[in-house]
């Protein structure tokens, strides 16, 4: 009966501990972090959004010696003849005309590389840019996290192939059409997270359908829709600390908080600071990190010329920011990235191997994360930082109301810094090339394939071509046989 | 009063264009869409220079018909100025960083029309369409088909989002296949 009791007991014990042993015995980190986020916006360039950041024409002078501080990127404000030939969005106004969006609108745009031709390609509405009256809680984050002016769009194209890069880091269209082709489940980041057995999760909007942006062009990702879940899930995620290793929330939504043109960038703006907020005060911040970027150019302008990377055109430069508290604060990346840079970042941190051979050869911004140095007052990592200089959404659903929209954004911005400026243990720029192939990282995918199903695809369309060149044949055959 | 065209002649070449029309209109796209050019027409701006592109093809070869006409040697030199055209679509449409975009469309769109040369001359050939000038209203009945076919594509692909592509040349193939199976029933019972 002892004997009995005691294995009961041993059983009960096993029951009770394998979950927590089995949740300790994930795959080990390279860094502290355990947790990566990213969330993704629509449509924006880096000129747009920190073109002239972190100049603040309405600031006071005590804001001043904090800006004198702030490292220039290569912005609108190293530019002034430039500057001049562009409309600032006006004060009170969170939107412009969505400029002229496509492939070739983007060519146009891009000119060989001479970013002089946006007029002609997206109109002339791409020439805004946003200020600190609009877009401060933006640089808020950027100025106490860190941001990157060297990052750029896969593509000079629209959503599904820079998504694709995102998501998988490759892309079988060079535009906004199909599926098809399809790209096997296993050929993605969700594919190769899911055989490491490393936890992952999307957020959207709505999660009743189980999609989310251009999940349409992975096949066998309905076999996963139970990772698919809503903003709010995400949060009580986040509150409760069980939060998947990896999550991407995208902010594609029919609501405006994609911030995608013609939409109030505020509502997007706003929304993310939620989110970021409501992760500071979490138990998963300590060992967080927060991507936050943008899909594509949405047509604005952006003065750079896009790199050739891996024989891969890349696409205009847009925003990038992370945020962390390993994140070095006020700090700019120059270093050269990309979207697909993200997954890298992912499997270099997982130990995994590179997803394909793109992601093998992208940079990892390491440069913007300081795993080493301890931080003040006796912190090992940054503490959690609260932005709330400006009214804040309750919750990830709400709307614009006058509350929003009346304050007077300017005066969100500079805040004050956590770590005095001249404190830093580093500088205040730098980059990093570092990638995966530098450490002889194997390859996860080989070859990147893509699917096209007989149904709706070239060979379906081909094997319509053989049938009627076929009986055409006959037709002409019969003819001439006098038949 | 020989040369006037009774109603149901004009009936007859409609229906004989309509036939055309049809079978080159799925070749070319066919092309169009293994060349991945075909997303082109998603931008009506994109869609303007590859229209004036398409109707210099139609009428360049057109003329071209009238000019050598469908006998062997003719269509000889069709299947090779076609061969040429598309290879050179081919060569454009996948060399993507392209600049004067409006130029290089308008190449692109009168080039991959060159399937209408071979289609027409082989058709006209099997409605036995001798005249010139029943040749020059067939065709030319025939482009304006071809030019519609293209729009309401086009259209139909923004409107939905840019999406099932490959549907809508099924479509249209299925329709070409069935017009090639209406000729040779009709032949069939012909005494």
């Amino acid at each position: 009966m002892r004997y009995l009791k005691s294995l009961i007991i041993i059983f009960l014990v096993i029951v009770v501990v394998l979950p927590y042993v089995n949740g300790l015995n994930e795959p080990g980190t390279r860094t502290p972090i355990k947790h990566v986020i990213n969330i993704f916006f629509e449509n924006h360039t880096f000129d747009n959004l920190f073109g002239v950041y972190p100049e603040n024409s309405l600031a006071n002078s005590t804001q001043d010696s904090i800006i004198s501080n702030l490292t220039l990127p290569l912005n609108l404000l190293g530019n002034e003849t430039l500057l001049h030939r562009m409309n600032a969005v006006p004060i009170g106004q969170f939107s412009t005309q969505d400029p002229i969006e496509g492939y070739l609108a983007y060519h146009q745009d891009w000119n060989h590389g001479m970013m002089n031709n946006f007029i002609n390609g997206s109109g002339r509405q791409s020439m805004t840019y946003f200020t600190a009256s609009q877009v401060s809680p933006l640089w808020d984050v950027a100025e106490e996290y860190a941001l990157a002016d060297n990052y750029f769009a896969p593509q000079i194209s629209e959503s599904a192939p820079n998504t694709l890069y995102y998501l998988t880091g490759f892309s079988p269209v060079i535009n906004d059409y199909g599926p098809p082709p399809f790209i096997p489940f296993n050929e993605t980041i969700f594919g190769e997270l899911s055989s490491y057995g490393i936890s992952w999760g999307v957020y959207v909007s709505n999660a009743s359908s189980g999609s989310f942006d251009m999940s349409q062009y992975i096949s066998g990702i309905n076999n996963y829709r139970d990772n698919v879940q809503s903003w709010n899930m995400f949060l009580n995620q986040v509150r409760f600390g069980n939060l998947p290793a990896v999550s991407w929330i995208f902010a594609q939504d029919s609501d405006g908080y994609d911030m995608g043109a013609p939409s109030n960038i505020l509502k997007g703006e706003l929304w993310l600071i939620h989110l970021i907020n409501s992760i500071e005060e979490s138990p998963v911040w300590n060992t967080s990190t927060i991507f936050v970027t943008w899909d594509d150019p949405g047509g604005y302008f952006d003065q750079v010329s896009p790199p050739v990377f891996d024989g891969i055109q890349l696409g205009m430069r847009l925003p990038f920011l992370v945020i962390s508290p390993y994140a070095k604060e006020d700090y700019i990346s120059t270093t050269l990235i990309t979207h697909s840079s993200i997954l890298a970042f992912i499997d270099y941190n997982w130990k995994m191997a590179a997803l394909n051979q793109f992601v093998s050869k992208c940079n990892i911004p390491l440069d913007m994360f300081d795993f080493d140095i301890p931080y003040y007052q006796g912190y090992l990592v940054r503490p959690p930082l609260l932005f709330n200089e400006f009214p804040v959404p309750a919750s990830s659903y709400f709307s614009l109301n006058a509350t929003f929209l009346n304050y007077n954004y300017s005066s969100a911005f500079p805040i004050k810094l956590q770590i005095d400026h001249s404190s830093l243990p580093y500088i205040d720029k730098g980059s990093s090339s570092f990638n995966l192939s530098s450490i002889q990282s194997r390859l996860f995918i080989n070859r990147d394939t893509v699917y096209l199903p007989i149904s709706m695809s070239a060979y379906s369309v081909l094997g319509f071509v053989v049938i009627n060149s076929a009986i055409v044949f006959l037709i002409f055959w019969r003819r001439k046989n006098g038949k | 009063m020989e040369n006037k065209l009774s109603p149901l002649k004009f009936f007859s070449i409609l229906i004989d264009s309509f036939i055309i029309s049809l079978q080159s209109s799925f070749y070319i796209l066919f092309f169009a869409y293994i060349f991945g050019s075909i997303y082109l027409i998603g931008d009506s701006r994109e869609l303007y220079p590859l229209l004036e592109g398409v109707i210099i093809g139609l009428v360049l070869f057109i003329s071209a018909i009238i000019i050598i006409g469908n006998g062997t040697l003719g269509r000889i030199f069709s299947l090779i100025i076609s061969g040429v055209l598309i290879i050179i679509a081919w060569y454009l449409s996948a060399y993507p960083y392209f600049n004067s975009p409006n130029f290089t469309l308008l190449v692109i769109g009168m080039s991959i029309m060159s399937p209408f040369l071979v289609i027409s001359q082989y058709f006209l050939g099997y409605f036995s369409i001798r005249r010139r000038s029943l040749k020059a209203i067939t065709l030319s009945l025939s482009s304006l088909i071809i030019i519609a076919i293209i729009i309401v594509f086009a259209e139909l692909y923004e409107r939905q989002g840019q999406i099932l592509l490959p549907l809508r040349i099924e479509v249209l193939g299925a329709l070409s296949i069935l017009s090639a199976l209406i000729i040779l029933y009709i032949k069939r019972k012909q005494p």
